[in-house]
């Protein structure tokens, strides 16, 4: 029995967003009379953090601590529009829409500590922990829960605002075919090195380093942490999954519940390293791009390619199964002695 | 249809259960008790993880009828007031949850691991929650948590 | 659809259950993924939990376990370390604080591995209410008071039966012990190999007692899991063994009669030529240790 090992690589360039027929999210902010600011989405968080993210856009944008920041994802029957949370778009269409929301949130927001504290609003600034203030004169200054009840009991103000991010549709080119389909794009390198068992076609993943250029991290540990579970994904769908047009129904020996459907357990996963760089993209909030979905992509061809480079077998069709491995080897046996 | 008589986090409760109703659906219906997560009702996704007499057990393959009299322990009895658990705190600190359908599961099992082996390799922390499938993490930060959660337990024990 | 869930507290209220048609449920591991699809028809269970079946007695070499000892609790009894391995590979660990010695004996193809290494460590089991006559009721004194051994005692009508013969037959009983005699030390072989390190169905699982003496085989039991619709005592396997050096080219070509004795299936975690093509592997890593 040899352990045969492999090194490959795989890149990728993975786009924000859709066409469809043009592609908006709205939000809408509003104070509280306390000082906390709702923010109101028809966006899902299906787990992946949009609600986190898009707190962080409403509070920098606002200058005000996270904490004072509820998302709320609503009903999408009565909730501002957004397409939904998929192409990779949300952090891009409705951290955009969030950012347009909170600005004009605190402009209403400045005015009215203005005239409270009998100053211009345009002296005025956030210090990011709750209050506003007097540029150059800090001991000058209202907390946001005095400028909402004043807001609301005194001068009659709305501390809100209203956001939208549209991709405008984008047609071809007829007679050269360019057009501008999504908003910018995100870019990833995977090197995978594996381990394969000669006398059985077993693959062990050992490593994954990753490198991504997404624009900006608006969260490096969840931009982390996507990226190392997308991988997890992807040595998933390569080595284990059956991901076919037809599963489960109508397969001769392929996975018919949960239960015998494969994935990699906690002893199999790769040590794993992952570099952000970040080139901000001139449309993204902050001038991020998306991650969502790209982060399965990469990990899957570097892991074929280096098993082509551990034991000579190319394979195309997923998952490389120690069958298919071994159906390899075998061959390049039988044809090097025939040979 | 009969009474089954559990102490939960403690707590004695009685419930009527049909020859039907499982520990998992006795807690989350019965009980109110959500943590435990319905999964795959096959046992395979061990997102159903509660403690039944001290050991982990997937809840949605136990009748209740069969476990009268048990003691049961969930998340939910973890903390002390606004004190989390040494595990919890681990996966809090550790940012080892994502979605968090896993988590209560994992959580359990790790609780389990470390009252039954307070210094665990990293191998024994993986065979502990090879029974709790997570999909969002790729296991790194959770298998960190844990082994976290581990030292913390024996820098406490210490004082 | 379950009707019933009737939960006896002790064995003669088991086996009358048992005979009047209840589907017996040990950990629930098999039984109940199909029942919590609401898809089957009306059911009753008869649990065994508090029928006062688990439980484990070593006198001696001789070795008796309750049928509903779970598979943790052979994990955690340092006087089985023989069957540490075993169990380890099979499932998970809550799966295992549920899942049976008994119901492993009955668990389908490729699952089932305690069931094998039974078979190769030449293990009886104790029907009660006997394999051909369900109306065979329990006589005697025989109870659960004094756990697994207590079965032993007493004039109960029970049946005695290889765990090789009871893998491929359906009962009509219920199988309250297995017993079988600890092998000499190093004697025992196991190997199963998987999809995963931990929790996964076999490919192909050995388990072996060979004993030798004079540089050769003097004794080999061998059964194999993963390979068949049940589990299957390699025959041939053995006879190629027995009088030769327990080496590669012993090996090589014992694996070569028993690829004959093979009937595997294509399932989710391997085909049946993958099965055939690695059972020579895992036989020599299983035997030979490399």
């Amino acid at each position: 029995m040899t352990l045969l090992r492999g090194r490959g690589y795989a890149s990728v360039n993975y786009p924000t967003g859709m066409n469809l027929g043009g592609d908006p999210s709205q939000a809408l902010i509003h104070a509280t009379t306390m000082g906390g600011f709702v923010v109101s989405l028809s966006s899902v968080d299906l787990g992946q953090g949009l609600k986190t993210v898009v707190a962080q856009c409403a509070a920098e944008t606002l200058g005000m601590p996270m904490e004072n920041v509820i998302i709320d994802t609503a009903d999408t029957d009565t909730g501002p529009h957004c397409m939904g949370t998929f192409a990779s778009r949300g952090t891009h269409r409705v951290g955009n829409a969030v950012i347009m929301a909170a600005r004009e949130a605190r402009e209403v927001m400045l005015d009215v500590a203005a005239e409270e504290l009998e100053v211009d609003a345009g002296d005025l600034e956030t210090d990011g922990t709750g209050y506003v203030r007097l540029k150059g004169s800090p001991e000058t200054k209202i907390h946001i829960s005095e400028v909402a009840l004043a807001a609301h009991f005194k001068q009659g103000k709305s501390i809100s605002g209203r956001g939208i991010y549209l991709k405008e549709r984008n047609y071809p080119v007829p007679e050269t075919g360019e057009m501008d389909p999504d908003s910018c794009q995100a870019h990833a390198c995977t090197v995978a090195e594996v381990e394969v068992d000669d006398e059985t076609g077993v693959v062990t993943v050992l490593s994954l380093h990753n490198t991504y250029e997404i624009g900006r991290a608006l969260n490096p540990g969840m931009v982390a942490q996507q990226i190392e579970g997308g991988a997890w994904m992807g040595v998933s769908h390569a080595i284990f999954e059956s991901t076919e047009p037809y599963y489960p129904a109508s397969r001769d020996h392929g996975p018919v519940d949960f239960s015998e459907y494969l994935m990699p357990g906690p002893a199999e996963i790769p040590v794993q390293t992952s570099v952000i760089l970040e080139r901000p993209a001139s449309n993204g909030p902050f001038g991020a791009k998306g991650i969502g979905e790209m982060t399965a992509n990469a990990p899957i061809p570097a892991i074929a390619n280096a098993i082509f480079d551990a034991c000579g077998v190319r394979l195309t069709t997923m998952p490389f199964t120690p069958e298919s491995v071994l159906r390899g080897i075998d061959a390049r046996r039988d044809d090097a002695l025939s040979a | 249809m009969r009474i089954v008589n559990l102490k939960v986090n403690g707590v004695g409760q009685a419930f009527l259960a049909r020859p039907e109703t499982t520990l998992l659906l006795a807690l989350r219906e019965q009980l109110g008790l959500t943590g435990a997560k319905r999964g795959c009702a096959q046992g395979a996704c061990g997102s159903c993880t509660v403690l039944l007499d001290g050991e982990p057990v997937v809840s949605c393959l136990v009748p209740a009828a069969t476990v009268d009299g048990a003691d049961i322990a969930t998340v939910e009895g973890l903390a002390d007031g606004e004190k989390l658990s040494d595990v919890q705190q681990a996966f809090l600190d550790g940012f080892a949850t994502q979605c968090g359908f896993c988590t209560p599961g994992m959580i359990m099992s790790a609780e389990a691991l470390l009252d039954r082996n307070p210094n665990p390799t990293r191998d024994e922390v993986n065979e502990a929650i090879s029974g709790n499938v997570c999909r969002c993490t790729g296991y790194e930060p959770i298998v960190s948590a844990i082994l976290d959660a581990a030292e913390r337990r024996r820098e406490g024990a210490k004082l | 659809m379950l009707t019933e869930v009737h939960v006896p507290e002790d064995v003669p209220a088991a086996v009358s259950l048992v005979a009047a048609g209840a589907t017996i449920i040990g950990g629930g591991t098999s039984v109940m993924p199909s029942l919590n699809d609401y898809g089957s028809p009306p059911t009753e269970l008869v649990s065994l939990r508090r029928a006062g079946l688990a439980g484990v007695n070593i006198d001696g070499t001789t070795v008796t376990i309750g049928a509903t000892t779970t598979l943790s609790q052979i994990e955690h009894e340092p006087r089985l370390e023989i069957l540490n391995p075993v169990v380890r590979s099979i499932a998970s660990v809550p799966v295992r604080n549920l899942a049976t010695v008994g119901g492993n004996l009955f668990v389908p193809q490729p699952h089932g591995d305690l069931a094998v290494a039974l078979v190769a460590l030449n293990a009886r089991a104790f029907v009660l209410g006997g394999l051909d006559d369900p109306a065979a009721a329990l006589d005697g004194p025989a109870s659960a008071s004094n756990g697994p051994a207590g079965l032993l005692g007493g004039d109960g009508a029970r049946t005695e039966v290889s765990v090789e013969e009871l893998t491929g037959a359906r009962t009509a009983g219920l199988v309250a012990a297995v017993v079988f005699e600890l092998p000499a030390p190093g004697s025992f072989k196991y190997l199963k190999a998987a999809r995963r390190r931990y929790n996964s169905a076999s490919l192909v699982t050995v388990a072996a007692t060979i004993t030798e003496s004079g540089g050769v085989v003097t004794g080999a039991r061998v059964a194999l899991g993963g390979v068949s619709n049940r589990v299957v005592r390699a025959r041939a396997v053995e006879e190629a063994l027995i009088g030769r050096p327990l080496d590669a080219a012993t090996v090589q070509a014992a694996a070569r009669a028993g690829l004959a004795e093979l009937s595997p299936a294509d399932d989710a975690y391997a085909s049946a030529w993958y099965r055939r093509r690695v059972f020579p592997v895992h036989l020599r890593r299983a035997l030979l240790g490399h």
